[in-house]
């Protein structure tokens, strides 16, 4: 028979005992640490790599020229202005037609009903990459002068380009042309990027198109010819 | 014949020496097991103290840095105002063909004798659509052939087609013709 003789079994105590503090700590303590340790591990990468993303971009930002990017920005912003500047293009266009010694017969604006602030929504035509404010301009003159309006709005700053044109030419008759423009432009990004985001990098053909826009001209629009007026602020400060 | 004799003693004093050993043994285990234990508890304790230390290290790095970012958020709007323009123009200048018009109009002008052209269609794809009005079918065919045959034609476009020909009850010809431009994208 099994007799249980608690004096020889004494000495099994202190393992005992130890086994029991071992288990209960292990379940109490050791197993919620460990779990938790692996969480923490896991939150730590991650957020070393959003450190690490942070300070990557602080760093571009730093070392981004504000003067220099200022001028780039009002560069670009007279090349596509946010939206549809029709007191602006209009006077361009006359002085272009001077300029090239030709006679302005009429100027139409072909989607005037969209003409619009900037949050409102742009259309953009089909085989189009930007949105545009046409035109349509009848001048007369000899064509060499024609030919000459034509290169001078290809390099004129807002960016415009000519579609089609409707030449009358009777015999004898100066030649009297139409040009659809369009001028294009171009509305504000809708959102900015999240804090976490890298800052948009500039890339070296990008930069080209910058040296191409620095060849074009830009009109210097002098107060009394050039007013803009019933519109948002322009949240770009130069 | 000598007296023989049983040390029934010796034996329990062996069976108590080894009683007292593994006694022993299982005390000091025991207490071996305990500070191994401890150690580890305590090495687990100080490592999940360093990463909460480290956690909360990376976190106000974390916040210094995007407190930093937030103070240039203006030249982070320019930054991606500018991006969002030259990509536009990037795209815009990469979809152009690259058609000298003054060129070709001037082209036209050398070249059309009698023949009157009324309106010149360009596409984004280097395409220009000519149509006009030739007197007669001499006039017509006399354009078409300086349009063909002429070095700078050949020089300025790749394709030429004669899209329509249509004679009117006056004799006129209204002419539509295609030409595709060279060096086009």
């Amino acid at each position: 028979m099994f007799n249980l003789n608690i004096k020889e079994n004494k000495v099994f105590a202190l393992p005992v005992l130890i086994l029991f503090i071992v288990f209960l700590v292990s379940v109490v303590f050791l197993k919620p640490k460990l779990s938790e340790i692996l969480e923490i591990r896991r939150d730590i990468k991650s957020e070393k790599n959003n450190l690490a993303t942070l300070t990557q971009k602080l760093a571009t930002l730093d070392g981004l020229a504000q003067v220099e990017l200022n001028e780039k920005a009002f560069l670009t912003l007279n090349a596509l202005p946010i939206e549809k500047d029709v007191a602006k293009n209009l006077f361009i266009l006359k002085q272009l037609v001077q300029d090239s010694g030709l006679g302005l017969s009429n100027i139409t604006i072909g989607n005037v009903g969209d003409i619009s602030t900037a949050s409102a929504q742009t259309k953009i035509e089909k085989g189009e990459v930007l949105p545009a404010l046409v035109f349509s301009i009848s001048v007369s003159g000899q064509m060499a002068e024609i030919g000459d309006f034509i290169s001078r709005v290809n390099l004129t700053l807002p960016i415009m380009r000519i579609n089609q044109i409707y030449l009358s030419n009777k015999k004898g008759d100066i030649p009297e042309i139409t040009l659809d423009i369009n001028s294009y432009f171009l509305p504000l990004p809708k959102t900015l990027s999240k804090v976490e985001d890298l800052v948009a990098v500039i890339s070296p053909q990008e930069e080209k198109i910058f040296e191409k826009l620095t060849e074009l001209k830009a009109f210097d629009l002098q107060e009394g010819f050039y007013y803009s007026g019933g519109q948002k602020d322009n949240p770009f400060v130069y | 014949m000598a007296e023989q004799e049983i040390d029934f003693l010796s034996e329990q004093q062996s069976k108590t020496g080894k009683k007292a050993k593994i006694v022993h043994f299982l005390k000091v285990g025991s207490i071996i097991v305990l500070i191994l234990y401890c150690l580890l508890t305590a090495a687990v304790f100080s490592y999940w103290f360093y990463l909460n230390t480290q956690g909360r290290k990376t976190q106000q790095e974390i916040s210094i840095k995007k407190q930093k970012i937030e103070s240039l958020k203006d030249v982070e709007s320019v930054q991606t105002f500018l991006k969002q323009r030259l990509a536009a123009l990037d795209k815009f200048f990469t979809n152009q063909a690259k058609t000298d018009l003054p060129e070709i109009l001037d082209f036209f002008e050398n070249i059309k004798d009698e023949a009157r052209l009324k309106q010149v269609n360009l596409t984004k794809e280097g395409e220009i659509t000519i149509s006009g009005e030739a007197d007669n079918a001499l006039v017509l065919t006399d354009f078409l052939k300086k349009l063909e045959e002429e070095d700078q034609s050949k020089k300025l476009f790749s394709t030429i087609t004669l899209v329509s020909s249509d004679k009117q009850k006056t004799g006129n010809y209204l002419f539509s013709i295609l030409l595709e431009v060279k060096g086009k994208q």
